[in-house]
């Protein structure tokens, strides 16, 4: 029973959302006899996370409160770990939460929590030598290197709190390599000047990455991974978080906005299946994911409807609906060439949009 | 490919009257000492991409305080050779007030920190 529970915990979090089914069944005909494996449960820190999402106003996605728990369970057991997943699937967010959270704890008192500082960097927008030091060859001195500067701060023994060392870019080998005999059981960071460093319990490596496909075997070995699904968050709570905050912030153009909201996704977007649509019969310019175009459509009706907000005036429904169809165009059909944006407008009024009165 | 043929790409929403409008050239009139080759002329091509870009770039600098999370104000221009990307942006510069400066970077191989 420990044996396929301890499978099956390890492993999950790796997997894309399609797998997570199959690989259960897996477990299960290895396992015939254990039907029913219990889940670890953490109460505690489960429910501060969820209060913390709320006031958030972030919405409670169960595939993605998941990846926040197997999170939390990768770090217990690692000091190095990978969190993968495209653009918008909501990686900062998760680590932001539970850390976050768990801060939170620490200031309850519960032993569970600990106070977590995140320390971010972009490793790949400097060069190897200005991540790690380098010794000048002419007066023998050292430059120390941002990572190796960060690394003394948060490995030092006198700090109460756990940091968290953010590489938030690509992973490749120029890099990450030298970053072996961290990740493994030896936790030490040899730098050039033959100073090394031991790493301390309080610390961790997080890489924040948007695919492994250059990364080597040796490090993805060392690391624990944490795969994040475009469709464990997908699009829809980005709308519905945009909603709540405005209703928060009273910057409302009507009262009735979020009603409107939902209904305008619903008959634009999720009835005629328009992401399917984009994808299958549309040529973009470039690529350009749901999260994406929903996330600029929510931008560009944020800026439209500000001028009316700070006169404020009420928009009514018909306006709005106006206003929302000219962002989905931009923002879905924007970077569509002049063919596919008459496809676009066709579709639109197959949708029975308002759309203005076209003499050609 | 019929380029006469209107579209909803080719409308907007008035601010005002919240109506349907057709994108058409701004007015415009000639600056009084003319150098030809530096004369942008709107059209409504570019009327439109800039009506988009000044009110994205208008939005306020924290989309939400307590999530902590910058508003996205920045515009990506796409295009081929002489789409009129870069005249678009003179032309979206030409309008900015007085702190506001436009900063071109080129970007190639060539560029090192020093150009900065």
């Amino acid at each position: 029973m420990i044996m396929a529970r301890t499978l099956r915990d390890m492993n999950l979090s790796k997997f894309v959302a399609q797998d997570v089914p199959l690989f259960l069944s897996l477990i299960k005909d290895i396992f015939p006899l254990q039907t029913n494996i219990p889940n670890k449960v953490h109460t505690e820190i489960e429910k501060k996370t969820k209060g913390l999402m709320l006031e958030n106003n972030l919405e409670d996605v169960k595939d993605w409160f998941i990846k926040i728990i197997q999170l939390y369970e990768t770090s217990l057991v690692r000091h190095g770990f990978m969190v993968v997943g495209t653009v918008g699937c909501g990686k900062t967010t998760i680590m932001e939460t539970l850390t976050k959270s768990l801060s939170l704890l620490a200031e309850d008192g519960n032993p569970l929590g600990a106070l977590h500082k995140l320390q971010r960097m972009n490793p790949k927008a400097i060069t190897t030598p200005q991540l790690y030091g380098i010794i000048n060859p002419m007066s023998g001195e050292w430059v120390p290197g941002v990572f190796s500067e960060i690394w003394k701060k948060s490995n030092a023994k006198a700090n109460k709190h756990i940091s968290w060392i953010i590489c938030d870019g690509p992973v490749d080998a120029i890099w990450i390599e030298n970053l072996n005999t961290v990740l493994d059981d030896n936790r030490i960071l040899t730098l050039a000047n033959n100073e090394r460093i031991p790493m301390s319990d309080n610390t961790k490596m997080v890489f924040e990455v948007e695919n492994l496909n250059n990364a080597s075997p040796a490090t993805v070995s060392r690391c624990g991974i944490i795969f994040v699904s475009p469709t464990d968050l997908f699009w829809r709570p980005l709308i519905r978080t945009w909603c709540r905050d405005r209703a928060q912030d009273k910057l409302q153009s009507s009262p009735d906005e979020t009603s409107w909201c939902e209904e305008f996704t619903e008959k634009y977007i999720v009835k005629a299946d328009l992401n399917l649509l984009l994808n299958r019969d549309y040529h973009y310019v470039m690529s350009a994911p749901e999260v994406v175009r929903i996330t600029q459509l929510l931008n560009l009706l944020t800026a439209l409807l500000t001028p009316d907000i700070t006169a404020q005036k009420v928009v009514s429904k018909a306006n709005f609906e106006k206003l929302w169809i000219y962002c989905l165009c931009w923002s879905h059909g924007g970077l569509l060439e002049q063919d596919d944006r008459e496809k676009f407008h066709k579709y639109l009024e197959s949708r029975s949009a308002p759309l203005p009165p076209i003499t050609a | 490919m019929s380029v006469d043929k209107e579209s909803i790409f080719d409308y907007y929403v008035d601010e005002t009257t919240k109506e349907w409008r057709l994108w058409e050239a701004e007015a415009w009139t000639p600056p009084k000492k003319i150098a030809f080759s530096q004369l942008l002329i709107p059209t409504g091509d570019s009327t439109r991409a800039e009506y988009i870009m000044k009110n994205i770039a208008d939005l306020p600098l924290m989309r939400h305080l307590k999530r902590n999370e910058i508003s996205q104000r920045n515009s990506l221009l796409v295009g081929g050779p002489g789409t009129a990307k870069t005249s678009g942006i003179l032309m979206f510069a030409n309008k900015f007030k007085e702190e506001q400066v436009l900063k071109r970077i080129n970007f190639s191989s060539a560029t090192t920190p020093g150009n900065f």
